[in-house]
């Protein structure tokens, strides 16, 4: 009876309701965006660091993690790649071997991290395939353009597009940013910087190695390095590898110090192997990094699950000799850094919120001042006050609900567009910011989560709290004087 | 006449307009206390950066930038020498000389840049020598030794060049830093045992507390608890200027502590005449010139001055050695204006709403106004006032609340320390933040709040136009 009263009322003034009605879309609208926009920038930079960087997992030597040397390697043995193949939320998982050595070439020596990698998983996992320069602008390529691009493109080109690039449209964006006019020019370009190189095979003696590293040493790709460092338990690790590839990452502090070796040729090179009883040998690895089918965010739920998973392994793994580290653990420094922005985002929401609060209740004020000569009517033929009470919260209620719905319809395109077509942030300073993370340098709206409830949920709590104006005002209104208002 | 009107129309419901105005005020004095706390931050951050390692000006060889060489020095050292020292503008320059090098110690080695300095020059430039870890550690000025050398917190750590030990002093600290009694309890346990690595350290640390505890406070303990095992010696080997790689030992004098992992781990500094020596070159050899200048406002002035001078040198100011430093001087301006278009967005929606149903309730008096025979335009102005006088009233309130808060808090400061006091640190701010509001963000504030206040006066004076006087008389509430 009340509800349908209730439910009658709201439509009879249909300008007011539409009004309330709008100013809590509004309100949700503004607040779901916001979050969305939030949540989607620090799980951006969490992406790019943790699914393509540190991995979910990392199953390590138990001192590793605090002493990462050539000494406190983990045995990488048939167990292992059991128990990790049989766990089924277990995507795939990568075996490393690294140390720092110094590496010379043309008579120049300078220190460099060897990483072993399996080429295959690598490529899943780091993307590193799409490292691989495939063309270099230097004076070189300038002095045979000479004579194909007019001077003054060839000027601008020579003083800002110098450097490595890896594919033809990443030299097309690049062109397009400095000038549109060296558009025509790309393929001309392209066709005179291209320089060889490719990917490593999983069984060569070979590298790929770092731009900024091969500039130092002025080589390229079919000159060979040597590597001189420390190998396992105190045994010397010399090689000679040829360099099939030259890597140009994002990141300036990666190619200065990054040289990339098939697995096999770095255990070989560091003597990473163990001898067990029956004098079989074992190869050793610095690390496993694990991925699991899980999203690494800073959702709790996301991250309990990869929680779950890493105790699993900690468990059957079950050796005192093995430690396995989370994601949050690894990566300490920058979730911190994410939780202590989130602060400041949360303060800006806090801000929002009172903005809408106040907007809410201006609009809830004026509707109950509108009706007071009807709520005066409505008591003095007998209706009582607790009842009025209940009709309007119910009216209340009901707008609220209608105007969160609606702003959730409306929020999910919007959203969903967001997310898989995300601002590209084309500033050459904001592109390099990124690349101090190796993230792509966007700004993704967060899919779907547990804030598409919450914020609503505040909301509805605001709007709560301002219906208690309409309750007291009808608690305390004098019927005589309000008739003839 | 019509703006009193509209003053006395507006002050009719004195609630509502309260409402309007306060949350106009708030919504205004928020956005400001937002810019200007993110601007603190970034200030701190900046001052750091500035002050430990890129100085304002640094003067380089060019070929020294794409190809790191020990071939491409500045050759005529003496002239720029001749020339800063001249300049009034320059508090302080250092002539540095940079070499890569493989840092070892008994039980770790590590990739560093080993930087020459004459630390007389060089305390004029940065302020490194501040930022030392413990009382025990030198900056170099203080010590004759000429292999001396200082090294970063997370090169000390990854060299194990730290031992642990919980004494009754470090206990007394991690209370007053706000650690929960509970967790000071279960450390007392471990009270003065000596831990000489990190893994055993941590490992006792993970054993004795609770997980929750030991994620959250494992790394501050162990910060406090810390203690540099200070003249060790470390191997450095690099290369000299024949291409020989050569080997040399440096005493650890001190250890510096920047919360910046990566400058600390990456970082040493040696005394200058020793390692040109050391690499086979004449004791003055330059191959990077930090300037410090008098008003780092005026710096890209500055940096002109300079190219003209040294005109084949390559003269990069802060803002070009730095891309965070770039954005906090531009970009962070876009960043601000889409904070407040999200904030004002909301606040139009708020006026806009009330606006409109106070002019739609009062259709029988407008009515009335056109009935006798007050025009269009003279309605539109009353109506359009009233919305712009509310907006202005909130706005200059807000205004000058927000500008006292930071009047304020740029004085006291706010104190971080209790939230995730590595977060902050880690990213080279600071964990007391000085909110700061600089003009122009002050400006676009402002700005924003006239758009505002014009764009939502207008919808609801347009549907109050919209009224027909005849209907409008006969409306019945």
């Amino acid at each position: 009876m009340l509800v349908q009263i209730a439910w009658r009322n709201i439509w009879r003034n249909k300008r007011r309701t539409l009004i309330t009605i709008a100013s809590i879309f509004f309100a949700t609208l503004i607040a779901l965006l916001t979050r969305s926009f939030q949540l989607g920038y620090y799980n951006n930079a969490l992406n790019s660091i943790i699914e393509h960087f540190s991995g979910h997992i990392q199953i390590q030597q138990k001192d590793y993690f605090f002493n990462p040397g050539i000494n406190n390697l983990l045995v990488y043995n048939d167990k292992l790649k059991q128990i990790l193949d049989k766990n089924s939320k277990i995507k795939y998982y990568l075996p490393r071997l690294q140390s720092g050595v110094m590496v010379t070439a043309k008579n120049k020596s300078q220190f460099a991290i060897i990483i072993g990698v399996n080429p295959e998983k690598e490529k899943q996992f780091s993307q590193l395939d799409r490292k691989i320069a495939k063309f270099k602008i230097d004076s070189l390529t300038i002095q045979k353009l000479k004579s194909k691009i007019p001077q003054k493109d060839l000027q601008l080109i020579q003083r800002q597009l110098l450097g490595y690039y890896n594919s033809v449209a990443q030299l097309q964006k690049k062109f397009k940013y400095i000038d549109k006019n060296l558009l025509p020019y790309t393929s001309l370009v392209a066709k005179y910087s291209r320089i060889r190189g490719r990917y490593l095979k999983q069984h060569e003696n070979s590298v790929i190695i770092g731009s900024k590293l091969a500039d130092f040493f002025n080589v390229k790709v079919g000159d060979s390095i040597i590597v001189l460092g420390q190998g396992y338990h105190g045994l010397t690790a010399v090689g000679k590898f040829k360099i099939v590839g030259i890597l140009n990452f994002p990141n300036p502090q990666f190619n200065q110090t990054f040289i990339y070796m098939p697995l096999r040729a770095a255990q070989q090179l560091f003597s990473a192997y163990e001898f067990d009883q029956n004098g079989d040998t074992l190869p050793l690895v610095s690390y496993v990094t694990v991925n699991t089918i899980y999203r690494a965010t800073i959702r709790p739920s996301d991250y309990r699950a990869i929680e779950k998973v890493r105790n699993q392994l900690q468990k059957t793994i079950n050796s005192p000799q093995v430690r396995v580290l989370g994601w949050h653990e690894l990566n300490r420094q920058l979730l911190e850094q994410i939780q202590t922005d989130n602060i400041s985002g949360q303060i800006m929401l806090i801000v929002l919120f009172i903005i809408i609060g106040l907007g809410v209740f201006g609009t809830i004020l004026m509707m109950t001042l509108e009706r007071r000569k009807e709520f005066a009517i409505q008591l003095a033929i007998g209706l009582r006050r607790g009842k009025l009470q209940k009709i309007i919260l119910l009216e209340i209620l009901f707008i609220a609900v209608v105007g969160i719905l609606l702003a959730e319809l409306v929020a999910v395109p919007i959203i969903f567009y967001g997310h898989y077509h995300p601002i590209y942030l084309s500033s050459p300073e904001i592109q390099q910011a990124y690349a101090m993370f190796n993230a792509e340098p966007i700004m993704p709206m967060e899919l779907f989560g547990q804030y598409m409830l919450v914020q609503p949920l505040i909301v509805l709590v605001i709007i709560a709290i301002t219906a208690l104006y309409p309750v007291l005002f009808i608690k305390k209104l004098k019927i005589p004087n309000s008739l003839h208002f | 006449m019509l703006l009193s009107l509209a003053w006395k129309n507006i002050w009719r419901n004195k609630l509502r307009t309260l409402v309007l105005v306060s949350a106009i005020a708030f919504g205004i004095a928020g956005v400001i206390f937002f810019i200007g706390l993110s601007q603190g931050f970034m200030d701190a951050r900046n001052k750091k950066l500035i002050d430990t390692q890129l100085s304002h000006i640094q003067i380089h060889n060019p070929q020294f930038e794409s190809v790191f060489s020990l071939k491409d020095t500045i050759s005529d050292i003496a002239q720029v020498e001749s020339f800063l020292s001249k300049r009034k503008f320059v508090k302080g320059f250092s002539c540095r000389l940079k070499t890569l090098a493989m840092a070892t110690s008994p039980y770790n080695s590590a990739g560093v840049m080993v930087v020459g300095i004459n630390p007389i020059d060089e305390i004029k430039v940065t302020r490194l020598y501040s930022y030392m870890a413990d009382s025990a550690s030198k900056y170099l000025d203080r010590v004759k030794r000429q292999n001396s050398i200082i090294i970063g917190h997370a090169l000390a750590r990854r060299l194990q060049l730290i031992s642990y030990r919980l004494t009754g002093r470090v206990l007394a600290e991690l209370k007053d830093l706000g650690l929960p009694q509970s967790v000071v309890d279960s450390l007392a346990q471990l009270k003065d045992k000596p831990f000489r690595l990190s893994s055993t350290f941590y490992d006792k640390l993970e054993e004795v507390l609770p997980q929750d505890d030991y994620n959250k406070y494992a790394d501050a303990i162990a910060q406090h608890a810390a203690h540099y095992r200070l003249h060790r010696r470390i191997i450095l080997r690099m290369q000299d200027i024949n291409g020989q790689v050569v080997e040399a030992a440096f005493v650890v004098v001190g250890v510096f502590y920047t919360q910046n992992d990566l400058f600390d781990g990456q970082f040493v500094f040696v005394k200058k005449p020793y390692l040109a020596q050391l690499l086979g070159l004449p004791g003055n050899t330059t191959n990077e010139v930090a300037i410090r200048v008098d008003n780092p406002d005026k710096v890209v002035e500055y940096q002109q001055v300079l190219k003209k001078r040294f005109p084949e040198l390559s003269v990069k100011n802060m803002y070009e050695l730095d891309p965070i430093l770039r954005i906090s001087r531009t970009l962070v301006y876009l960043y601000y204006a889409i904070v407040e278009i999200f904030v004002f967005l909301a606040l139009s929606f708020g006026i806009i709403n009330i606006m409109l149903m106070a002019v739609l309730e009062r259709t029988k008096e407008l009515g009335m106004l056109k009935a006798i025979g007050m025009n269009r335009r003279r309605i539109f102005v009353m109506i359009f006032n009233e919305t712009l006088l509310i907006t202005f009233l909130g706005a200059i309130i807000g205004l000058f609340v927000g500008w006292l808060i930071i009047v304020i808090t740029s004085h006291t400061g706010l104190d971080f320390t209790r939230f995730a006091r590595r977060g902050f640190e880690s990213l080279g701010f600071s964990a007391v933040v000085y909110p700061r509001i600089p003009l122009l963000a002050m400006l676009e504030v402002v700005v924003f709040v006239v758009i505002t206040a014009f764009l939502s006066s207008l919808y609801p004076t347009i549907r109050a136009l919209k009224l027909k006087p005849a209907e409008a008389l006969r409306y019945e509430l």
